[in-house]
């Protein structure tokens, strides 16, 4: 490869990187505002342009010329710093994405676990943001988002583990690639599941949006942030990290950019776009989660799943080396309709034996006293 | 190694080495975190310098993602809370050239008389190797490894215990 | 592999570059105050007191700690993911007594009541007790 061609290649995919990025800011908070405003009953957005669509180019231009205050308290450098930081994971997470046959940034060997890795970069950057604002609220925003988002980063990676086995490598083209007769989440609905509801939290979207509690703690670590900066952390950051995330969730298992028709980006980008709305669906239905009852969530239900089926399936590729696809989609499969039928009514059990527990103890307690 | 990577292995040393440096001259502790996460980054690259893919994103996983979170929560949680500290190192720097000196010539000596096969960093083991290797002849050190993780978890219970009886 | 270093950090960079030059440009374009309130923390309108250092629950660091150690065993978990073929039954029985020494460790983590955050003991009126445990009893 001559030098030109390499920094045209090289420009091409920052534009790509920051057009997703760019678009994602555009597109997905005024989606969110008129989907809500639907599910609620009411208008969103409407006045701007025709049905509102020029809205998020008045909002962007709002924060452009808004004064860009730093906390006299505050650490100057980590302040500015954590935004970019934060800014860099779904910048560099996209790397890895197959787009169409044959087009991946980079088609890393270790792939999935370049995932994770760079993933964590932004726990990094929203723990800096919220202690370097020194203000209460961002700093109690950004430890439970640092809290929230490496416990459930444990599960999200355990499941990628099991894809990974599935294919038997961890490049993220060999999963999209081993995906030609059946999608993974036939094969795994078990691990989409799981999958699905830790990197709902690992986004720290509703109903895991604890650190950024806006009845609790006005917008968490982003508190003191405002125009453009408040702009990349709630939008850009935000959004942009829901697109790569939904690329990574179709590349894993809705068969990346495979669809009827051949298989090219669109299928990829319709994808994104279903998982995206779904993600906003969720945000307008189910109310926050409590802290403790986020927490033990990740430990005490996600992270037993995912390692007993992990092993199970395990066993089976081992079973049966040449068509395990089968026994392991049946034992999800069972698994999964046992845990929506069960798990109600074990969580409620579970509560209720807990809260006796508590009220025998306080009673000990009061008598003694 | 190639002739790319190694043209790149300079710079990257340089900017390990640097940021090490780093780490022991900021006076503000979470700056010296951040300098050892960078220190952290660049072990990472010099790990894919050498094509160990694995190690470098188990790197980037554990010492990026994971150890900074610990060392910044405990920077947070101690009692100067992230401000100015004047650390051992800043009144003692005369010291370090002698210490430096000694760790220094035993690397070189160990590292010297070590017998390195130029052709095994060529050969490049793929990941998978690597992964069927340490089912295989390292089975043991491996299991051994969830012992010590147990004991770690053990020790991170008793550490918070402690707090509590004061 | 190698050609891959190089464009990232070029590509970290020039990241980095970027968000520089817009919060550049928006400082540049943005107002300027300097009034008696303009640098002090927002705490919903009321008088900040004290300072924002303030001593966190000991509970963040250990469930820091707590996902090192799993984090560790994740990445032990990919390697055996990689070569679950070639390891066979041996590989098998390994990666089943190592992920169960963890799973001990996350049951022992249980039992402590180290997964529970927030108050141990819910407070409440000691007159309603017994009439709450016999409605719970049934």
């Amino acid at each position: 490869m001559t030098v030109v061609t390499f920094i045209i290649h090289f420009v091409l995919i920052f534009i790509l990187a920051l057009g997703i990025m760019v678009l994602s800011a555009l597109i997905f908070p005024f989606a969110m505002r008129r989907i809500w405003g639907f599910i609620g009953d009411r208008y969103g957005p409407n006045r701007v342009g025709p049905q509102g669509l020029l809205q998020p180019f008045a909002d962007g231009l709002k924060l452009f010329i808004k004064e860009d205050i730093t906390p006299s308290k505050a650490n100057r450098v980590l302040f500015a710093m954590a935004p970019a930081i934060t800014f860099i994971t779904p910048m560099l997470t996209v790397m890895v994405i197959p787009f169409s046959p044959g087009f991946t940034i980079a088609n890393l060997n270790v792939g999935l676990l370049y995932l994770v890795a760079v993933g964590s970069f932004s726990i990094l950057g929203l723990l800096l943001a919220g202690w370097a604002s020194h203000n209460k609220y961002s700093l109690l925003g950004g430890l439970r988002s640092v809290a929230q988002m490496v416990s459930y980063e444990i599960p999200l990676i355990l499941n990628i583990i099991i894809i990974g086995m599935l294919v038997g490598s961890l490049s993220l083209d060999d999963v999209v690639g081993s995906q030609g007769k059946v999608w993974y989440i036939a094969v795994q609905p078990l691990a989409f599941l799981v999958f699905l509801i830790a990197g709902m939290a690992e986004l720290n979207r509703t109903p895991f949006d604890l650190p950024e509690a806006e009845s609790e703690l006005v917008s968490g670590y982003m508190t003191e942030y405002g125009g453009l900066r408040f702009a990349l952390f709630a939008a850009f950051i935000e959004w942009g990290e829901v697109a790569v995330w939904s690329m990574a969730t179709s590349a894993l298992f809705l068969g990346g950019w495979r669809g009827p028709f051949g298989g090219n980006a669109g299928w990829l980008v319709l994808k994104v776009l279903v998982m995206a709305f779904f993600v906003i669906w969720v945000y307008a239905t189910f109310p926050r989660l409590q802290v403790d009852q986020l927490m033990a969530f990740a430990w005490k239900v996600l992270i037993p799943i995912s390692l007993v089926n992990l092993g199970a399936t395990g066993l089976f590729i081992i079973l049966m080396p040449d068509n395990f696809l089968l026994p392991i989609a049946a034992f999800s499969w069972v698994s999964v309709v046992l845990l929506v039928a069960l798990f109600p009514g074990l969580l409620r059990k579970a509560l209720l034996r807990k809260r006796l527990r508590q009220m025998e103890n306080f009673k000990l307690e009061t008598t003694e006293a | 190694m190639n002739e790319f990577s190694s043209a790149a292995f300079y710079p990257v040393a340089v900017m390990v080495l640097a940021a090490a440096v780093l780490v022991v001259s900021f006076k503000n502790l979470i700056y010296s975190a951040l300098a050892m996460i960078a220190c952290f980054a660049g072990v990472a690259a010099l790990f894919v310098l050498l094509h160990a893919e694995l190690l470098a994103s188990a790197q980037i996983l554990l010492y990026v993602g994971a150890i900074s979170i610990l060392i910044l929560f405990a920077i947070m949680l101690t009692r100067n809370r992230g401000g100015e500290v004047k650390l051992f190192f800043h009144q003692q720097a005369w010291m370090a050239i002698p210490v430096v000196a000694i760790v220094g010539l035993i690397l070189i000596i160990v590292i010297g008389s070590a017998h390195y096969n130029a052709a095994d960093t060529a050969q490049n083991p793929g990941t998978k190797d690597l992964a069927s290797m340490l089912f295989n002849q390292y089975a043991f050190p491996f299991e051994l490894v969830s012992l010590v993780l147990l004991v770690a978890i053990v020790g991170a219970i008793l550490l918070a215990k402690k707090e509590k009886i004061k | 592999m190698e050609a891959v270093l190089w464009p990232l950090l070029v590509y970290f960079a020039a990241a980095l570059a970027l968000v520089s030059a817009i919060l550049t440009l928006s400082y540049l374009l943005g107002q300027r105050h300097r009034d008696a309130e303009t640098g002090k923390p927002y705490e919903s309108g009321i008088v900040s007191t004290g300072s924002a250092r303030v001593r966190f629950d000991v509970k963040f660091y250990q469930n820091a700690m707590f996902f090192v150690i799993f984090d560790l065993e994740a990445v032990f978990i990919f390697a055996w993911a990689l070569a679950v073929r070639q390891a066979g039954w041996t590989g098998y029985a390994e990666i089943v007594i190592f992920i169960g020494v963890l799973g001990s460790a996350l049951a022992y983590l249980w039992r402590q009541g180290q997964l529970d955050w927030g108050p141990r003991r819910r407070r409440r009126l000691a007159m309603d007790i017994p009439k709450e445990n016999d409605r719970l009893r049934g």
